[in-house]
């Protein structure tokens, strides 16, 4: 918590004592997620925007597109700011309970969201200036370049962001980019050994990709500026103004649509804070409404007929997840039960990562057979990055990158909680979420060898080159998975206890952090990592192995609340 | 089950929860843990529920120490903290149903045991709505129908008393509670109430700033605080209050 917000609860703390009515309330709030995914998300564009876009920006054949996804990315993050803080704040709780009027929090709100947001704008203009610099070797350039992305690119999130809280078909729309995002980055990354005759092909028909994003149309004049690019490109900048001129009636539009307690009923769940007003507890009520029940002679029908002694996981219909299914067994599954409602979508996620990768090697075909292509033989870094490209394309969506193909499935502290409550064992829980990555592991390796083998081969390298580096990948996140259930356990661990097992386990586990970092630079060695994989494996099942005793025999303490559920906050 | 207490100690940093605590439990008691806030009630709660382990002494279950992996033993404690976790995403019934089959209570008779109870804590009607639409005390009481169909050796309540559960619901909860310590189970709970806590318990275990300073039958807290009257346990309480100053 800063200490505009510290200094804020405090005086709202003064404020409610001095009110009777408000002496005793007792609010729930949910823990701010969305800042933990914020905070990744700056990682990211810093991350994309220097390292990956910015010091290859001469050479690489898709800098707009580069650049059209960290842009992406920092919007993300800034609408994201603006939707937390102004529907999902714990101190909107608060400020639904006080006289004050829905215009003067959504003026609060606002503020904080966009001022929350700074460190963005610093990153954007920051990696564009490094890029220009990069590019022109000019330092006035580049300042420039850093002065006109601090003054343009906030207002123009701050838009498309008010534009996708106040019509959630555009926070859709930028959703599903999101895909589309992670495949242009990798397609770069596919074709890094061509030179400059097929780069200007691709950047032509890069532009029409990166103009489908909706910050690709700014990164088109300055590519142009920076490039000596057809000035034709600057017509890109023309409607700017105009989405600048709109920001006053968006905002104005948003602020009057803007309802403090329908924000905060959209998180209560139902909940009614005691001695809230009555308005607002008819207002809960009204908004969780349960559906209709089906009466009473149903129920106990169903009841009685065991149905809710059933698996609350239903058995699957597609095949990824049939195998896994079967796979468990029975108690097994029942776990599984308490970690999920529902399934991921393993398989149909598979099917869109083989599209991917299948479309990528298409383009990366045709235009290694129609135009003639200088290849850097001598080297061996493109044909490991492009293999890795590959194996990431068809890997990373469905294994776990992203979070996307992990969706529904917790990991890490989200067991803890029914470890905790419920007579299960740190055992099962463990291999009820190992099963399913060794399946999704052997379903992917044989086509992340095939494609490894096939990018070689085009490449004009010996295909098993190719293949070793797509199985090592491909390995990757068997090798760490015990390694995240033990971070995620130790992140819901009381912190309070101090025994020098839990010491020793301490070190250790910063000793695996850091080993685990090398062996992930270690993969992308010829062969190296075919040793470092299972070095990384033992060390981690070990201390996983270690935590397990650690909690058996009571040396480390699981104190923490369940996770998911939402803190209580006293005032 | 026999509980064997045994000059247990429990800090959270430089701040104890628990003193050197030590306390024998026969089966068949209904034991209520009192005291002034961060006094350490729940603190020894979560100790006999195994998920705080003490810094030094021991917990013992009919001689048996605390392993999360012994599921067995794990099977004969339920506890229900003040605001207990309920699966998210799942109904009521869905709820009960799989805490059930967790602790292996899913027999032939389950289902109208079920029925029974939520008809008799008035949720029937909402057995198929999702947990995230319950009040406070609905909630509250989903999660102690699955003890009350289970029926562990060992309950442990933190707070069951103040759980926002209406009268009938608390009526219910003190009648199988007795019920239960007659049919030998042991029941722990804690409480701010302390009228209730004298006249719904065997015996009454003080906690002041992590020490257990009294656990006796009320009778034997008349005596020693010399009051005949229903305000024992407030006379006691501002007596250590009045220590500490």
């Amino acid at each position: 918590m800063n200490t505009i917000d510290r200094r804020f609860l405090l005086g709202l703390r003064r404020l409610l004592r001095r009110e009777p009515r408000f002496r005793r309330l007792d609010f729930k709030t949910r823990a701010g997620l969305w800042g933990e995914s914020a905070k990744r998300m700056l990682v990211l564009v810093i991350g994309a925007g220097i390292i990956g876009a910015a010091p290859a920006i001469r050479d690489f054949p898709l800098p707009r597109l580069a650049s059209t996804v960290v842009l992406w990315l920092a919007l993300g993050i800034v609408a994201g700011a603006l939707r937390q803080s102004l529907e999902r704040d714990p101190h909107l709780f608060v400020l639904a309970l006080l006289p004050v009027s829905d215009r003067e929090v959504f003026a609060r709100q606002f503020r904080k969201g966009i001022v929350g947001s700074w460190k963005t704008f610093v990153a954007v203009a920051l990696g564009f200036g490094w890029a220009t610099w990069k590019s022109t070797d000019s330092v006035p350039n580049a300042l420039l370049s850093a002065a006109a992305f601090a003054c343009v690119f906030p207002p123009l999130a701050v838009a498309i962001a008010v534009a996708s809280l106040r019509w959630r078909a555009i926070a859709l729309w930028l959703h599903s980019t999101f895909f589309v995002a992670i495949a242009a980055g990798l397609l770069g990354n596919v074709f890094p050994s061509v030179r400059h005759g097929i780069a200007a092909l691709l950047q032509r028909h890069g532009d029409a990709i990166a103009a489908t994003f909706p910050t690709g149309w700014l990164v088109l004049p300055w590519h142009a500026w920076t490039s000596d690019g057809p000035h034709l490109l600057y017509l890109a900048a023309l409607p700017l103004p105009v989405v600048l001129a709109t920001i006053p009636a968006l905002v104005s539009w948003l602020r009057e649509s803007y309802r403090v307690r329908d924000s905060v009923l959209l998180s209560a769940f139902g909940e009614v804070p005691e001695g809230a007003p009555p308005e607002f507890a008819e207002a809960v009520a009204n908004a969780s409404a349960a559906p209709r029940s089906r009466g009473e002679t149903t129920i106990v029908d169903d009841l009685l007929a065991r149905r809710f002694l059933a698996d609350q996981l239903p058995a699957p219909t597609a095949w990824i997840e049939r195998w896994v299914w079967r796979w468990w067994t029975p108690r097994q599954r029942l776990c599984a039960g308490f970690l999920s409602s529902d399934w991921p979508r393993w398989s149909r996620h598979f099917l869109v990562s083989l599209g991917l990768a299948t479309t990528a090697l298409g383009i990366g075909w045709a235009i290694r057979t129609t135009i003639r292509i200088e290849v850097w033989s001598e080297a061996w870094l493109p044909v490991w990055l492009a293999g890795g490209a590959v194996s990431a394309l068809i890997g990373l969506p469905f294994q776990s990158g992203f979070g996307r193909g992990f969706k529904g499935i917790p990991q890490g502290n989200q067991v803890l909680s029914p470890f905790l409550w419920q007579p299960l064992a740190f055992g099962e829980l463990t291999f009820v979420l190992l099963k399913p990555n060794l399946v999704r592991t052997l379903v992917m390796l044989p086509a992340c060898v095939g494609f490894g083998m096939i990018v070689a081969w085009i490449l004009e390298f010996p295909p098993w080159t190719g293949a070793t580096i797509a199985l090592q990948i491909s390995l990757v996140p068997l090798a760490v998975f015990p390694w995240t259930l033990t971070a995620g356990f130790r992140s819901g661990l009381s912190t309070y206890r101090r025994s020098l097992a839990a010491w020793i386990a301490g070190g250790i586990y910063v000793l695996a952090c850091v080993a685990n970092l090398a062996g992930l630079v270690g993969v992308f060695f010829p062969l190296v990592g075919l040793a470092v994989l299972p070095a990384m494996a033992l060390l981690n099942l070990g201390q996983l192995a270690l935590l397990r005793r650690l909690l058996r025999t009571g040396k480390l303490d699981a104190l923490r609340p369940p996770g998911g559920q939402r803190t209580v906050t006293t005032l | 089950m026999h509980i064997e207490v045994i000059c247990a100690r429990k800090s959270y940093g430089r701040t104890p929860a628990l003193d050197r605590v030590s306390a024998s439990i026969g089966p068949g008691q209904v034991i209520a843990l009192v005291g002034a806030n961060g006094a350490g009630k729940s603190t020894l709660l979560r100790a006999l529920a195994g998920i705080v382990r003490p810094d030094a002494g021991e917990i013992l279950y009919d001689g048996q120490p605390f392993s999360t992996e012994d599921l067995a033993l794990r099977r004969r404690l339920l506890f229900l903290t003040d605001f207990p976790p309920l699966f998210q995403g799942g109904t009521v019934a869905e709820h009960i149903g799989m805490v059930l089959r967790l602790y292996e209570s899913d027999g032939p008779d389950a289902p109208e045991k079920v029925v029974h109870w939520l008809r008799e804590l008035d949720l029937l009607e909402k057995a198929e709505n999702p947990v995230e639409t319950l009040s406070r005390g609905q909630a509250y009481k989903t999660a102690l129908i699955p003890l009350l169909v289970i029926d562990p050796e060992l309950w442990l309540l933190d707070e069951p008393l103040a759980s926002g559960m209406d009268p009938s619901g608390l009526h219910v909860f003190r009648a199988q509670a007795r019920a239960a310590a007659a049919r030998g189970r042991t029941i722990v709970y804690s409480t701010q109430v302390l009228e209730a806590a004298e006249r719904f318990a065997d015996r009454i275990g003080i906690l002041h700033r992590g020490e257990l300073r009294f656990f006796e039958e009320v009778a034997q807290l008349r005596k020693r605080a010399e009051d005949e009257g229903d305000g024992v346990l407030s006379a006691v309480l501002r007596q250590l209050h009045d220590e500490d100053r």
